[in-house]
């Protein structure tokens, strides 16, 4: 193996890559530009509909002959005004109320519209209203009879989330995260690797590439380690571009979400280990879509070739985003799967050293092999010369 | 110097069993002597040119290539061969300068040795106007100079063309021939393929037609034209097949 020939053409597939629009898109335009996007797209979406839903929900329906000025009241307190309508079924309807209560004797019937985030939102307050409104006559009623009104609430039940607001965080971007980085990766390396292989042979460039001194061994390592450079790119962007969508985005103005991804370390050493993780994942992903693609006759082929891969990867990192999965020195050996749940596990601040290394060293070896695999798929002259 | 001995290449065929795409070929091909390969369309003229390539293995047999076995020194084989096909196999998006100085750094010409070549071959071939333009905006003609510079740009003492001209008008088709002309009379050691009887009747001082993977006769045009009493190599070339048919 001669470096300096590997070298030669890994500089010219680079140069290449950077020269092709299809690439470019799916391993520059799309991490950087995506997250943005989808982060400023959602944050509109909730911040239009819950204005929309909070002018909606402002009035509640009432039969003037039916309720009592204490119900009145507490509609009042809760921050509702109360509207008479003879027909609330028909008002809810018309959505000239949000909801509305209907009392009959000791019963009061709460009608709302289900499908509507505003009636929802009224029917909840009113709930909580007219629940305090019930507090209030039991405790006057006790009271009366000379109980204490503590004999309702012999004790209390208060739910502790014990997980550190970073595990918090942790939990929500990792989950997200090792599924779009693992899927990214993938989708841009896929291009890059169908034009280095199935694309040189439409292209009739294969030929004068493998008569030249390199070593078929030398070609298909820089063609592996130049796929390799556009996966780690894609992910490199895609983990920079989630950090800061997610830390600028406007969801950041829920003071709750805030809070959450406030506390996960943006620090060199979190994106280290990361950069880190998907490392021997960027070397597998490149040589298995070099030996695959190698395959193709046409780019078309190699292209139906490489997608199913693409849905083998997504379902793995979609497992290893699910609550309860938790990553041990066996889990660790499964590649992709320990790969997500690793990404999930440093931003929680919560690997070991040992998952850490046993992960490593796996998709290191999985690696190795799709390599070995690759070389001789390049070495055969049936897969390089069939027609 | 190209010494090719009982040179054999077979492959199996689910539909026809074992198919001898090279069969017993024997040649010799001297510096300064362009040797033409002829025969019809899967007659083995492109097996046995990748055979020699490096491409392909062979079966049986073997080559040399200035002095290199292409078997055991593969290598140093394509170190001494410049190759080019009808395809060209030209990068879109890459210029020609690009393309010869890449092709010379595989070859491991000192830098300033390559470029001072790429220079030369760029204003032999005329190609200053479109050298820094790529290839995705260039004309066949334009593309066919470039394709020439890439295979002479680390001056291999060999050149392998495996119908350099098939998909060439006949304006670029001249412009090939000249070059291949020029590297005769450097010395080169020239082996040509193609099926255009006119171009090797024109380019070559030895001639070997070649049908279903066996060379039938090999010579100069006196010597084919003595052994099968035609004037024309069309009419030679006819023969030969006839010959074999009957």
């Amino acid at each position: 193996m001669r470096l300096s020939l590997i070298l030669v053409i890994l500089r010219r597939e680079v140069i290449d890559l950077l020269r092709d629009r299809r690439t470019l898109l799916s391993m520059i335009v799309l991490p950087l530009v995506a997250f943005p996007l989808i982060g400023f797209g959602i944050s509109k979406f909730v911040e239009m509909t819950s204005k929309k839903s909070e002018a909606e929900a402002t009035t509640v329906g009432v039969v003037s002959r039916a309720s009592s000025p204490e119900v009145q009241s507490a509609i009042e307190r809760a921050g509702l005004r109360p509207v008479v309508e003879a027909n609330l079924r028909q008002a809810i309807e018309e959505k000239r109320v949000a909801a509305a209560i209907e009392q009959n004797g000791a019963e009061i019937h709460l009608l709302l519209d289900g499908t509507r985030i505003a009636s929802t939102l009224v029917a909840e307050k009113l709930r909580t209203a007219l629940a305090e409104l019930k507090d209030e006559r039991v405790r006057a009623g006790l009271t009366t009879l000379g109980i204490s009104p503590t004999v309702l609430t012999p004790f209390t039940v208060k739910r502790v989330n014990v997980a550190s607001e970073r595990k918090m965080g942790g939990f929500l971007l990792g989950t997200m995260l090792g599924y779009i980085v693992i899927l990214l990766m993938f989708s841009g390396g896929m291009h890059p690797a169908v034009d280095m292989t199935a694309g040189e042979r439409e292209r009739k460039t294969i030929e004068a590439l493998l008569a030249s001194p390199a070593s078929r061994a030398e070609i298909v390592l820089a063609k592996i380690l130049a796929t390799v450079v556009a996966l780690y790119a894609t992910a490199l962007l895609t983990l920079c571009s989630l950090f800061v969508s997610m830390k600028s985005s406007a969801l950041m103005n829920d003071p709750k979400f805030a809070a959450l991804l406030g506390n996960i370390a943006l620090d060199g050493r979190t994106l280290a280990l990361l950069l880190l993780t998907v490392f021997p994942v960027a070397l597998m992903a490149g040589a298995l879509m070099i030996a695959i693609a190698c395959f193709a006759r046409s780019f078309k082929e190699a292209q139906s070739y490489l997608t199913p891969l693409l849905l083998l990867v997504v379902l793995p990192s979609l497992l290893g985003g699910l609550p309860g999965m938790e990553l041990t020195p066996t889990l660790a050996l499964i590649p992709i799967f320990n790969t997500s749940q690793l990404l999930k596990a440093i931003l929680q601040g919560e690997f070991t050293m040992l998952n850490f290394t046993i992960t490593f060293l796996a998709n290191i070896t999985y690696a190795a092999i799709c390599f070995f695999f690759a070389v001789r798929t390049f070495k055969n002259e049936n897969v390089m010369f069939r027609s | 110097m190209i010494e090719v001995e009982s040179l054999c290449r077979s492959f199996q065929d689910k539909k026809r069993g074992t198919v001898h795409a090279v069969n017993q070929v024997s040649f010799t091909v001297a510096p300064g002597e362009i040797f033409g390969l002829l025969g019809p369309n899967g007659a083995g003229k492109s097996t046995c040119l990748r055979i020699l390539a490096t491409l392909l293995s062979p079966t049986g047999g073997g080559a040399r290539i200035n002095g290199f076995d292409v078997q055991r020194e593969p290598a140093r084989v394509r170190e001494s061969i410049g190759f080019l096909s009808g395809d060209m196999g030209l990068y879109p998006r890459m210029t020609p300068r690009e393309l010869m100085l890449f092709f010379g750094r595989l070859s491991q010409v000192p830098e300033p040795e390559l470029k001072r070549r790429a220079n030369e071959l760029i204003e032999r071939l005329g190609m200053a106007d479109f050298a820094d333009s790529r290839f995705d905006k260039l004309s066949s003609g334009m593309k066919q100079k470039a394709a020439i510079a890439r295979t002479l740009v680390h001056n291999p003492p060999v050149l392998i063309f495996d119908e350099p001209t098939a998909m060439l008008d006949v304006v670029t088709a001249g412009i090939v021939e000249g070059f291949i002309l020029q590297a005769k009379r450097e010395g080169k050691c020239i082996i040509y393929s193609t099926h255009i009887m006119e171009e090797a009747e024109y380019l070559c001082d030895r001639i070997a037609v070649i049908n279903e993977g066996r060379l039938r006769m090999t010579g100069t045009m006196d010597q084919l034209r003595a052994a099968t009493g035609k004037q024309r190599l069309r009419e030679i070339f006819l023969d030969l097949l006839d010959r074999q048919v009957a």
